[in-house]
């Protein structure tokens, strides 16, 4: 699993995004009456996606069924988490935030927001290493037309104030060959594309 | 069509036991694992189907179920851990993050690098989280890295563990019964918890038979979708489901009348029923359709292990050609399309067999297994 690029050379970069959760949050409001609580973490996730997605316009939903997800990264949605923690140990648990708290959750809240049916994992490794793993599953649904888009996200942690989340969005196409550092940037960063 | 892998060995722990072959009869005689758990909190049911003989504390009991599974797997199909060719993939949902802060604090990954560690794995292991799907996705990422040449042998599966964070949130939930799990029955209610390990052992066609292994089953394809619907409850449309498992036989190269045999998901809440049930109609059809079983009522709800054990108690219904009742299941839903093992183990010939799993936050993940005959 230490290959450099992907053996697929029609695979390519579509878009890509790093987003603050900082920043103004336009999906909630608009899953309210479905997702009562989410972690920021998650949320940074949402907005990185649908940053990366926003250059397709109306055709990223014509693609949605057909487009899948992985999460890498190794944290998980900490103020959930730890929320819930400490509810259990005085008896209580929180249905509103206890499916909040799965290391899981970002990907599952970004496919509510966003309408993504196809493949959804969380690859709970370090950024890098998940991301050949991300890359070979993505290419390989994208090579045999199970998906049309794939989109790998990373809720990045944050030390202090909020998190962030990069996101790169891959499809079939002519173009450089993607390679693990070129995405692992991106997903740091945003910045991968030409 | 892509090139099935073989399953080479197989290894589970459950609330029945932990032999493969003791686990079966125990199946097929419609025995369950559920004993009173004591809770210093109140819950709706206090039952849970529970291993004896592991350690307390949350991060070591979900280590020691994990590598006594594990090892057990790859010491049945003969294959050795440490080789750096070999490559473990595990999951598991919320496993102990949530009841032990020193679990927090490390990665998510950490519990599975000390699984690693503790086997002399050669290679560094993949760690995944799907909630309630980890399982089945464990394999079918394993699957995928043999495909793809990046491993010769994955042993994958599933870990998880009853805790007092799951046991309180379930019952908030509503997802709890109040008296017994009842898969796709009329009084339907809710499931109870369990815990668990299941592990497979994969590899490609060419190294079993290289090692002049006979596979014990081949993996034929496996496909996911996400439901995009809620954190907690399926899509009612049932659409995630039925890509799921239209995505695994497009993979397996098989069309939906080949199949018949089906361990479903059975949660039994009444919601989970629902989608599972018009999702079966919408890729099987009005025919007669498989045989549908399912393990829940047996093993409890093993939340990031449910995935792997399931896998192999569909394995194990193909090559002994027979179905285990459904524990609980007195009254099935008239809405219910195809035949249901109720009260008795039904016998069957499918050689060709699906195993679905529904996760929280929409994960669906569906697997079809061949029995060669």
């Amino acid at each position: 699993m230490s290959s450099p690029s992907v053996g697929h050379a029609s695979i390519v970069l579509r878009g890509s995004a790093c987003v603050s959760g900082a920043r103004p949050n336009p999906y909630a409001a608009r899953v309210k009456g479905t997702v009562r609580y989410a972690d920021p973490m998650s949320w940074s996730l949402v907005m990185a996606i649908g940053e990366a997605i926003a250059p397709l316009g109306d055709d990223f939903q014509a693609w949605a069924t057909r487009c899948s997800l992985i999460q890498v990264g190794p944290a998980g949605p900490p103020e959930a988490m730890a929320q819930v923690a400490s509810d259990a140990l005085r008896g209580f648990a929180s249905p509103v935030r206890f499916p909040s708290a799965t290391p899981s959750a970002p990907a599952g809240l970004a496919c509510i927001v966003h309408g993504i049916r196809g493949p959804t994992l969380a690859l709970t490794l370090p950024v890098e290493e998940a991301v050949t793993l991300a890359l070979h599953l993505s290419s390989d649904w994208l090579s045999r037309g199970v998906v049309e888009g794939a989109l790998i996200a990373a809720p990045l942690p944050s030390g202090v104030g909020a998190p962030t989340a990069g996101c790169v969005l891959l499809a079939r196409g002519e173009g450089p060959a993607v390679d693990v550092a070129r995405v692992t940037r991106a997903l740091r960063e945003g910045t991968a594309l030409p | 069509m892509v090139a099935p892998v073989a399953v080479t060995g197989a290894a589970w722990r459950t609330a029945l036991g932990d032999g493969l072959g003791e686990v079966w009869h125990r199946l097929l005689a419609g025995d369950d694992g559920f004993v009173d758990v004591a809770s210093p909190h109140r819950l709706r049911n206090v039952r849970a189907a529970v291993i004896a003989s592991l350690p307390e504390a949350p991060a070591e009991r979900l280590r020691a179920l994990a590598v006594d599974t594990l090892q057990r797997a790859a010491r049945e199909a003969g294959i050795d851990v440490r080789a750096p060719s070999t490559r473990l993939v595990l999951g598991t949902s919320l496993g102990a993050f949530l009841d032990d802060a020193s679990e927090r604090e490390a990665p998510l990954h950490a519990w599975a690098d000390d699984v690693a560690s503790t086997v002399g794995a050669g290679a560094r292991p993949v760690a995944l989280s799907t909630a309630c799907s980890s399982g089945s996705d464990a394999i079918l990422v394993g699957a995928q890295l043999i495909r793809g040449g990046l491993a010769e042998v994955c042993v994958c599966g599933g870990v998880d563990i009853l805790t007092p964070s799951k046991r309180l949130a379930h019952s908030a939930l509503s997802t709890m019964t109040p008296s017994r799990p009842r898969a796709f029955d009329v009084r339907h209610d809710g499931m109870l918890l369990g815990e668990g390990a299941g592990f497979l052992v994969l590899e490609s066609v060419a190294h079993a038979q290289a090692r002049s292994v006979t596979p014990w089953a081949l993996y034929r394809g496996g496909g996911s979708a996400n439901d995009a619907a809620s954190m907690t409850s399926p899509d009612p449309s049932a659409a995630g489901a039925r890509l799921a498992m239209l995505r695994s036989l497009e993979d397996a190269g098989l069309a939906p009348g080949d199949i018949g045999l089906v361990n479903g998901h059975g949660s039994a809440t009444p919601v989970n029923d629902r989608a599972e049930r018009d999702a079966f109609k919408a890729v099987f059809g009005e025919g007669p359709g498989p045989l549908v079983f399912a393990t829940k009522g047996n093993f409890g709800h093993t939340l990031g292990a449910t995935g792997a054990l399931e896998a192999i108690a569909l394995i194990l219904g193909l090559r002994e050609q027979v179905a285990p009742p459904i524990a609980g299941l007195e009254e099935p839903d008239p809405a219910f399309p195809f035949p249901l093992p109720v009260g008795r183990a039904v016998r069957h010939a499918a050689r060709c067999g699906l195993s679905l799993t529904l996760g929280f936050g929409g994960f669906d993940t569906s697997l079809v297994f061949e029995v060669p005959r």
